[in-house]
Parts: C-alpha cells; structure tokens; sequence
C-alpha cells in the first residue's frame, strides 16, 4: 500500500516536472548546432539568430559547429542529445538533399521543422568581356556548339548542379559543368576568363556586378528582384525553373510540440527585427519565412526529386 | 598617395582601435601559439565579439588577431617543436634545432623581426600594388594552379635534408592521405570507412599536432626510459641584433614571394611559409646549415606568412574574393558591418580602405613590441623541467585537436599521426614532407581533374598556358638543381 502510493506519487510529480519542464523551457542557455565552418554564410546566419532570439527566449544562444560529411556529423550529434529543446540546429537545403543518401541511418521523419528563416536565389553570370550579351545568345551557341560551354557551380549533386542540369533539359542543350570547392571560387575563375559563366547566389557576384565586371544573364526566381531588375528570370524566358537555396532550423523529432511551438514563436519575431533585416540586406539573403508544417512539406518534395 | 595615409592613420588613430589593435595583437599571439587554434578559427571565434562595434574597430581588431596569430604559431614551433599553425610547420625545421642548441632566444627574435618586417612589407604590397596583383590572382585558373601545386612539391628538394629518396617516399604519404574524403568531381566516398567525419578528409591541424608534438611526446618517454631526462638550461640571453639585422637580404626575398603568393587565391600562408624556406635555402650561401638549425630557415618562413596578411587582402578589397580561409571569414565580418568588399569599395568607403592599411601596419608594430616583452617568458617556458612540459603538451593536444572541430574522431586522427610521426623519426625519416603532400595534394588533383575538364582531356593545357609552363619549368629546375649541384661540387673537389 504505501509502496504503491509512493509511486503514484512519483510518478504525479514525474509527470509535474515533465510538464513544467516544458511550461518553463528555455531555463538554460540552448546551444545551435551549425554544420559550416564559422565565418561561413550559413554560419553567420546562426549566429545573428541565436544573438537576436536571446532577447525573446530569455536565455543566451550557443552556436556550436560540427562539421564533416555535409551535415551528417551534425545530425547524428543533434538525434544523440536528450530531445529537451536544449540542442537545436541550423539546416540547409544542400544538407537535407542528402537524406537518400544517407544509407538508411538518418532520415526526415528523423526531424521536426521549426521554421524556415532565408532564401538565397540563383542567377547564372557571365564577365563583362563575353560574347554572350543575353542567355539567348548563352543559348544559341550551346546549341551550335554542345558541351563547348563552361558553367561553373558549387560541388557535385548539388542545388548548383541540379540547377545546370534543369537548365540544360528546358533549354535543350549541353554544357560543360565544372564543380568547385566554394562557392566563390567559379565566379573567380569567371572573372579571370578561365571558364565561360558561373551559377552562384547574389552575393558571390554582387560587388564585381555593380561595378560593371560581370553580367548577370538570368535569375532562377518566380521574379525579378533587386539589384537585378534588368535581368530576366528565367520563367520570362519560357524554361520554368525557380531554384534557390534556403536555411532554417530543426530539432529532432522527439522534443516536445509546445517547445517546437515557442521555438517558431521566437524565429517569427527575429525574422521581424530590424537587426535581421539588416542582416540580410548586408549578405545579399532573402527573408525566406516558412512555418514548420510547410517547411516539413518543402523538404519532403526536393528531397523525393 | 599621401592624402591616402593620411586619412587611414586617421581613422584608427582613435582609443578604441588603439586598444583593438593591442587587444588583437595579445589575442592573435595567444591563440597563434596554442595549437589546434589556426588564424582562421581564432578570427572566425572573434567575430561575434564585433558585432556591436564600429566596423572600422571591428575590422582593425580582425587583422590584429590575424596579423598576432601569424606570428605566435612560431613560438612554439621554436620552443617546444610543435607548430601552433600549419604555416609556422616548416619553421620546426630549423627553429627547434635552433632550441635544442640552446639558442632559442635569438630564433625567437629572428622570428620576431621577420613577423614584423613581412606585415609591414605585405602592408605597403597592399597600399602600393593593390591593383596590379589583383590581376595577377585572375590570371591563374586551374593549370596554373596544378603548375604551382606541383612547383610546391618540388620543394621536396630543400626539405628533405640529405637523403632525396626518403623525403619523396614520405610525401607520397602525404599525398595518398590527402585523398581521403569525398571525391569532390563525382561525389564517391574515399577511404571514408562509414565515418561520416572522414568525408571531409583529414584535417590539417589534428594531423600537425600529431606529427610534431605527440611524436615528440612519445620519442621523449622512450628517451626517459633509457636515461636520466635532462632538463634543458637555458636562459634568455640578448641576442646579438647585428646578427638578427644581418638577415635583411632574406626578409626581403621572403616578403617579396609572401606578397605574391599571398595574393593568389587559395594559396595561402602555408604554402607560401614552404616556398620562402625553399628560396630561402636556394639562394643561401650556407645551404649545408638548412635543418641543423639555420638562422635563414626560420627568417624565411616567418617573414614569408607574415607578408601573405596584407597582400591577402589585396583580392579581398580589390574583387571582393577570399583568397584564404581566414580572409574569407574577414569578407563574412565585413558583409555583417555592412561593407561590401569589392571594386566599389576604395569608392564608397576609402576611409575603411586605408584604415584597413593602416591597421596592418600598426598591428605590425604592436606585434614587435609585445612579441618583445613575450620573448624572455617563452624561454622561461622550455626551461621547464621535461616531465611537466610534456604533459602540459599532450593535454595541450587533445584539446587542441578536439576543438578545432568539436570532434572526437580528430582526437584519434591526431593520436594516429603521432604515432606516425614517432616511427618516421625513428627509422631516420623526415616528417615535414607529409604536410607538404596534405597540403598540395587536394590543390593538385582537384585543379588537375578541373583543367582537363576545361580542356577537354587534352593534356596540352598545362604547357599552352604561359605562367603554367613557366610554373613546370622551375619545378624541374628547383628538383634537379640540387642533383646537380652536388654533381658539381663533387666534380671540383676531385
């Protein structure tokens, strides 16, 4: 009798704390997971959150980076922590493209979808001394000439790829795609005449864009967007491909729904701060607000390509 | 021109860039000398602290920490033959030779010198050649940088010491573990073994602290077991300066090959520490003291990474373009302060341009002063009884090893390369010709694979291409020189 009254009692208190736990959290400092390398974009973009969410969470924000295997080791250390909301991470579309790879270990059930925070669109580019003065004349000479055009990206199966790849099917040609380690380093290559264009996000070719050194062809958006309002999208041009690059957050699938909850409370409201406007405005990124549920559907769809 | 100098030593000239300047500098030498904390990781970690800054206070105080950290990887390089960064590895070399003789005083003072001599020169490369040297980083697509991966090999010749055959055989280690990661051409996992940690192949740095500290730690304890440990006496004498100044002639070889280096994006300061020395020696007159503890082997390399600071920025603020891992995170600090690195940018914000200079030089200058006070500690520091030291030095590795990426697998990375280490020394073997193949190897495959799928498959790309060819050609002469040198001086004492 008194045994079993004990552990009603437990376990009412269990039950109490657990759901305390849940009506306190944050009570400690939370720490962001970030698969890039500090000093990258993305990494950048976690630390502004975690440094602008502080003011709502009450709690101060740890950025951690754990690199390797594009984003693997970083997924594998977030299942692996107690599923408190104490451990959450930043995501990448480049990172949840992955899952079919991942053997079966990892998956995305395996997450839940907080929100998604920026948009880095697509623009193909040329130097300023290249005979291409339109993608009709990029076009027109893959046509006559296939695979003599070189296209510089990001990586291989990459969103850059896979965008060259969209590309060349719509269009009907072929390209020659030459993949580099950063996402800087084509539009160099571009620059000094080593390879004809380059796929990159804005902020790869902004500066050498306004100061005349480069030409951008096309954009991959629904729409045109500033500073490149001259510049065709490529819907305009009759190939319907829109592809961009994204970030957001996730944590793993077993933390608590009201904590998931508060967590997209508070991205709402960093997204609505002028510190992450001008953010985004000083690393050429897009606001890219996308509650859970739709993000969750986002990832399931490029992820089932 | 001198409206220019003007304008930027005005804009630091302020108390908070006066105290970022010393603030970077102290944090630069600390951080430089601690292994496992790289100018880039130590940059990137300050970052969040400029976030509130004025961007000029926050860009000064970024190349502080760069320009220190440049420096401070040779302290314990020269003190305990362990480098704190990848571009202080080749100063081992000569400068813990230089210790054990017990003369770490003034190996630590030429490194000094030369730190400061290379910032301030790789300062006025920025300020003078800015243009002209942007377009020599345009001018190298992918067979120029094969050609001068290969040309980076073929330093082989000077680090080897005196058997050419052993130091090739080590490299080729090298390279066959630069390959392992993810095939970044088709995406195919290498040597990879289900760690998802290894995809990204093995870091430099856990594999630096493995080779030099931890191989000494072990040689150390079988030492101890066979003999009363000695501890090294040493105490810091003033070194002679006429000889520290004497160097002058290979400062300024070394800053000249830093600036150009420096400039060419993705070289960076460990490449161009390893070309200086190899220079260094080429044109030395005392080619024979080169690894039995060379003055102009620790000169060389210092004042070369040294000078890469200034002139890697010259990309940076002329095109907007990273040329180095820690530039890179400099352009990601600028973009948060709302300054857009580009061609613009000597229009649009000039003051930080010049302030920007400036900074390299003030840095430069805090640098000598407090380098100067750390000097008679660090000696203190290897006089240290050995037992002590060496235990400071494996936790200082583990640490460093795992912090570097938050990983344990770097730990066991970092052990396994000890291991490694302790064998090559052990059967006679040089060890710093494997972090010259992990270094160039990725370069000279990736750069290879990438010409050829510019060029077609056809090979001929590596010889029409004028700097390419001009790159092959001094390989060869550079591998072949000392052959026939030997060749030479053996036919005339005959």
């Amino acid at each position: 009798m008194k045994m079993k009254t004990f552990l009603i009692s437990m376990i009412a208190l269990l039950g109490m704390s657990v759901t305390s736990a849940q009506a306190a959290w944050p009570e400690k400092p939370i720490t962001l997971i970030c698969w890039s390398s500090a000093g990258s974009s993305h990494d950048l973009m976690a630390r502004i959150v975690a440094k602008v969410s502080e003011e709502y969470l009450g709690q101060p924000i740890v950025v951690v980076n754990k690199e390797g295997g594009s984003g693997k080791v970083a997924m594998s250390y977030v299942l692996s922590q107690k599923p408190d909301g104490y451990t959450i991470m930043s995501n990448t579309r480049s990172m949840t493209e992955l899952f079919p790879d991942t053997t079966g270990k990892l998956s995305i059930d395996d997450f839940k979808y907080v929100a998604r925070m920026v948009r880095d669109p697509f623009v193909i580019t040329v130097r300023q001394e290249s005979p291409f003065k339109t993608i009709d004349d990029l076009i027109a000479f893959a046509k006559a000439n296939p695979g003599k055009v070189t296209i510089g990206g990001f990586s291989v199966k990459s969103v850059d790829e896979g965008l060259v790849k969209d590309f060349e099917k719509a269009a009907g040609i072929k390209l020659n795609y030459i993949p580099y380690k950063g996402g800087s380093e084509p539009v160099v290559a571009v620059l000094g005449g080593h390879i004809d264009s380059v796929v990159s996000n804005p902020g790869e070719v902004n500066a050498n864009f306004k100061a005349g050194k480069l030409r951008v062809l096309a954009l991959a958006t629904e729409e045109r967007f500033a500073p490149f309002e001259d510049v065709p999208t490529l819907k305009e041009k009759g190939f319907p491909i829109v592809t961009e690059h994204w970030r957001g957050l996730m944590v793993s699938k077993d933390v608590p729904d009201e904590i998931v909850a508060k967590l997209n409370a508070a991205m709402v409201k960093v997204i609505a701060h002028p510190e992450f406007a001008q953010f985004l405005k000083n690393t050429n990124m897009y606001e890219g607000y996308m509650p859970g549920a739709e993000f969750a559907k986002l990832v399931k769809e490029q992820t089932a390509k | 021109m001198l409206d220019n100098l003007i304008l930027g030593f005005s804009t630091i000239a302020t108390l908070p860039c006066t105290v970022a300047i010393i603030a970077g500098v102290i944090i630069g030498i600390i951080c430089g000398a601690l292994p496992g904390l790289s100018a880039s990781t130590t940059v990137a970690l300050m970052v969040p602290f400029t976030f509130g800054m004025d961007p000029i206070v926050a860009i000064v105080l970024l190349i502080s920490v760069y320009q220190g950290s440049e420096y401070g990887g040779s302290i314990t390089s020269i003190a305990v033959g362990m480098p704190g960064n990848p571009s202080a590895a080749v100063t081992v070399i000569d400068g813990y030779e230089l210790t054990k003789q017990g003369k770490p005083g003034l190996a630590l003072m030429i490194s000094l010198i030369g730190s400061t001599f290379g910032g301030i020169a790789g300062a006025f490369v920025l300020f003078a050649f800015a243009e002209p040297l942007a377009n020599v980083a345009l001018s190298f697509g992918a067979p120029e940088y094969f050609s001068l991966a290969v040309f980076g090999l073929a330093i082989i010749a000077s680090l080897a010491g005196d058997n050419l055959l052993k130091g090739f055989l080590v490299m080729f280690i090298g390279l066959f573990l630069s390959t392992i990661g993810l095939d970044g051409f088709t995406g195919e996992e290498r040597y990879v073994f289900g760690v998802a940690k290894m995809m990204d192949g093995l870091g430099i740095i856990p594999c630096l602290i493995g080779l030099f500290a931890m191989a000494t730690v072990f040689s150390e304890i079988e030492n101890s077991m066979d003999s009363a440990i000695e501890r090294i006496k040493v105490t810091f004498e003033k070194p002679d300066m006429k000889v520290v100044f004497g160097l002058w002639k290979v400062y300024l070889h070394s800053s000249i090959i830093g600036s150009i280096v420096g400039v060419l994006p993705g070289a960076g300061a460990t490449i161009a520490s390893f070309i200086c020395y190899s220079e260094a020696r080429r044109v030395s007159k005392h080619k024979e003291l080169f690894g039995k503890g060379s003055l102009e082997g620790v000169a060389a390399p210092e004042c070369g990474n040294n000078a890469v600071v200034g002139a890697s920025l010259i990309p940076l603020l002329t095109l907007g373009i990273p040329s180095s891992a820690t530039a890179s995170v400099l352009v990601g600090a600028l973009m948060l302060h709302n300054i857009q690195p580009g061609p613009l940018l000597f229009q649009t914000n000039g003051d930080i341009v010049y302030g920007i200079f400036a900074g390299v030089v003030m840095s430069s200058v805090a640098q000598l002063v407090f380098g100067l006070i750390g000097i008679p500690v660090w000696v203190k520091v290897i006089s240290a009884p050995k037992p002590i030291l060496l235990a400071v030095i494996t936790v200082l590795s583990v640490i460093g090893s795992y912090g570097f990426n938050n990983s344990i697998v770097d730990v066991w990375i970092m052990l396994g390369f000890g291991v490694l280490g302790y064998v090559l020394t052990k059967i006679n073997f040089p060890v710093t010709p494997i972090v010259l193949g992990l270094v160039l190897g990725g370069m000279m495959e990736e750069n290879y694979r990438r010409a050829l799928m510019v060029s077609g498959g056809d090979h001929s790309i590596f010889i029409t291409h004028p700097i390419s060819a001009g790159l092959l050609i001094v390989a060869a002469l550079s591998l072949l020189s000392p052959l026939l040198y030997k060749k030479i001086t053996k036919s005339t004492t005959t």
